[in-house]
């Protein structure tokens, strides 16, 4: 099974900084990163082409307005919006976590129930994580 | 540096093992309740503990006075969602070495995290302002909130001596009254502040600046 596509939109917050090194570990994912804050979230997107995007439901440029556009300009992908507080935005379509766990995190990247949703020892496979550009890589 | 994690937030702390653990840092064990937190720093006694508030069975700030109380040598920084000023002054008057907020960046929480491995103290930025305004209305402030609260001058006299730490028998004798006045006037401080026993008026006082601003 290819590795699947995950987008980590991250403000480097400690719960976006912490998520990206424990999505960077797991085999079964590769992993890109990108900054938010200046907007550009939809053209990160439309650059790495994710299956899943991942976010911080704390971070102040991913409210329901940015995330509304995402899933509307990239209905094929999922969003999982990951935070520490229980208040916040519940967008339709957006799977929010609050009071997580890691496998939970996994659970819904994978989607529910996937078997896949377990960490496997490094086999020596990279990770990449692209937050400076580079070429797309494709559709 | 031997690193104790406690919280219940069981995402927000395996990211936060890795980051550390990528920093140098040895992250010795992980509490999700403020029990575990205790019985671990017992048994492992790290050098430094980033302790949530809220959390189950125990909060952090119980299990922060109960670990200093043990073992004051070990460092605990609260790491937390709450800006609220109550629950920093507890972390401060539970021994908290530091006051984080979680919504810190990662470079900020780096450069923190520096600042403790060389014993200094921490506070999220905003928080130590707030710090030493609580300080200096506290000290400013008594005569105010006892116009709010309504105490005379020598209900005010006896709070002063009370915080001091003197028996109703001394009060007596320093104010040239009869015991019997010292008990009704304490009689109507407790009504006043809706307080119980003497222990509490003792801690409201010195919480209110009494006993301090005659000492200077």
């Amino acid at each position: 099974m290819p590795p699947k596509r995950i987008l980590l939109l991250s403000n480097r917050s400690l719960l976006a900084s912490g998520v990206q090194r424990l999505l960077e570990k797991e085999e079964g994912i590769e992993l890109f990163t990108a900054a938010t804050g200046d907007g550009n979230a939809p053209a990160k997107v439309r650059q790495w082409s994710p299956e899943v995007i991942v976010l911080d439901s704390g971070d102040p440029s991913m409210g329901e307005g940015m995330v509304t556009r995402l899933l509307e300009q990239f209905p094929g992908a999922r969003v999982v919006a990951v935070g520490l507080e229980q208040e916040g935005i519940n967008v339709y379509r957006m799977q929010r976590l609050v009071q997580t766990t890691p496998s939970e995190l996994l659970a819904a990247i994978y989607g529910k129930g996937a078997p896949s949703a377990r960490r496997r020892p490094r086999k020596g496979g990279d990770v990449r994580t692209g937050d400076t550009g580079g070429a797309t890589m494709g559709q | 540096m031997r690193v104790l994690l406690a919280d219940d937030h069981a995402l927000f702390r395996a990211g936060l093992a890795t980051l550390l653990k990528a920093w140098g840092l040895d992250v010795v064990s992980q509490a999700g309740t403020g029990e575990e937190a205790i019985a671990r720093a017992r048994e492992l006694h790290p050098d430094l503990i980033f302790m949530d508030i809220n959390m189950p069975n125990l909060n952090g700030l119980e299990a922060t006075r109960a670990i200093k109380a043990e073992s004051p040598d070990v460092k605990v920084v609260i790491l937390t969602v709450s800006d609220d000023e109550q629950d920093l002054f507890e972390a401060i008057k539970s021994g908290a070495e530091g006051y984080l907020l979680k919504n810190l960046r990662e470079e900020e929480f780096a450069a923190l995290v520096s600042r403790i491995q060389h014993g200094e103290p921490v506070m999220s930025p905003g928080l130590a302002k707030r710090l030493l305004h609580e300080f200096a209305r506290l000290r400013a402030e008594p005569h105010r909130l006892e116009e709010e609260v309504g105490l005379t001058d020598r209900e005010h006299q006896v709070l002063d001596q009370v915080a001091r730490g003197a028996t109703n028998k001394e009060i007596a004798a320093a104010l040239y009254i009869s015991q019997n006045t010292v008990n009704y006037h304490m009689k109507n401080i407790l009504s006043k502040l809706h307080l119980r026993n003497r222990a509490q008026v003792v801690a409201w006082a010195l919480e209110h600046g009494f006993a301090r601003k005659q000492g200077g």
